[in-house]
């Protein structure tokens, strides 16, 4: 049975990317109303995918106040889509 | 939420609670920015047809300019603003974005070729504008219905290519093109277009608030 990729089985990290990956893009704000996060616990948790090369994180202006804007990678998609084959080996599905 | 470990089955029941969850968002597109190029586009031919037919001075003719005048301005407003509001973007809202970009793209650069045809001393070149509105903004409507899944926004497409057709065969047999049926057809075809599209959109999503 393969190994469940331990960067994306964790409860916030995983909602972050099923989030990423039924968009094109997703600004930070949008993210922490979706998963009910604290503001520095996902900002950890982006970081993590970042630095795995999950995801890719932008900061930029809209009008006068930042923007945070984060967006799957190839990389990110391909290990997401491994998960979840993963997943449905260990659920029998 | 918190950095907690899952089991498999909480895992897929988290995918797909995150899935549903941005669900809603992928079916609302913005309908400010339609409606007020269709708003702006029938006032605009209504003044115009008002002013020639009374006045029948050429010079209201530049009324049509107001279009791109008003329209290009706040059009860059609305889309800045529907910058500052939403949080996500998706694949259909970028499509869309680029198709309505080309078909802005095409309307600049017929505009410029008309501007070029009139000094070179041939101003029906004008007319090309309307087969531009009619036919380019037609199928950019019926693709933005396609895309979004929206029946009324294809009527009002293909209604309005096909309108676009009979202005041309109009044309090609030297039928003359009257202010009085053209105009009232080309502010039919945008109302079709831009302002029922919206009006039926926002009622499915008020009902799907509900």
């Amino acid at each position: 049975m393969k190994e469940l990729d331990p960067l994306l089985h964790s409860q916030l990290r995983l909602a972050v990317m099923s989030i990423l990956m039924n968009v094109e893009e997703a600004d930070f704000v949008f993210l922490k109303e979706k998963t009910e996060a604290t503001a520095g616990n996902l900002s950890v948790q982006l970081d993590k995918l970042s630095t795995a090369g999950y995801i890719t994180v932008e900061k930029g202006f809209v009008g006068k106040k930042t923007r945070t804007v984060c967006q799957v990678t190839k990389q990110g998609r391909k290990a997401f889509e491994e998960y979840v084959d993963a997943l449905k080996e260990y659920l029998n599905l | 939420m918190e950095d907690k470990k899952l089991t498999p089955q909480e895992s897929m029941e988290l995918i797909a609670s995150m899935i549903q969850s941005t669900k809603r968002r992928v079916a609302s597109p913005d309908l400010r920015i339609s409606v007020m190029w269709g708003v702006l586009v029938i006032i605009t031919a209504a003044a115009a047809w008002i002013l020639l037919s009374t006045t029948h001075n050429p010079w209201f003719n530049f009324v049509w300019f107001a279009i791109p005048v008003i329209g290009i301005p706040a059009n860059i407003i609305l889309a800045n603003s529907r910058q500052k509001k939403s949080c996500t973007t998706t694949y259909l809202d970028k499509v869309s974005a680029d198709l309505w970009k080309c078909v802005g793209y095409i309307a600049i650069a017929l505009t410029i070729a008309c501007f070029i045809a009139q000094q070179c001393g041939y101003p029906s070149a004008w007319l090309a504008m309307f087969y531009y509105a009619f036919i380019i903004v037609g199928f950019g409507a019926t693709v933005s219905g396609l895309l979004l899944r929206e029946t009324s926004y294809v009527f009002g497409g293909l209604f309005s290519i096909l309108s676009g057709f009979v202005i041309i065969i109009c044309t090609l047999c030297r039928v003359p093109l009257l202010y009085s049926w053209v105009v009232p057809l080309y502010i039919l075809c945008f109302l079709l277009m831009f302002i029922v599209p919206a009006f039926i959109i926002s009622r499915k999503i008020k009902a799907g608030e509900k």
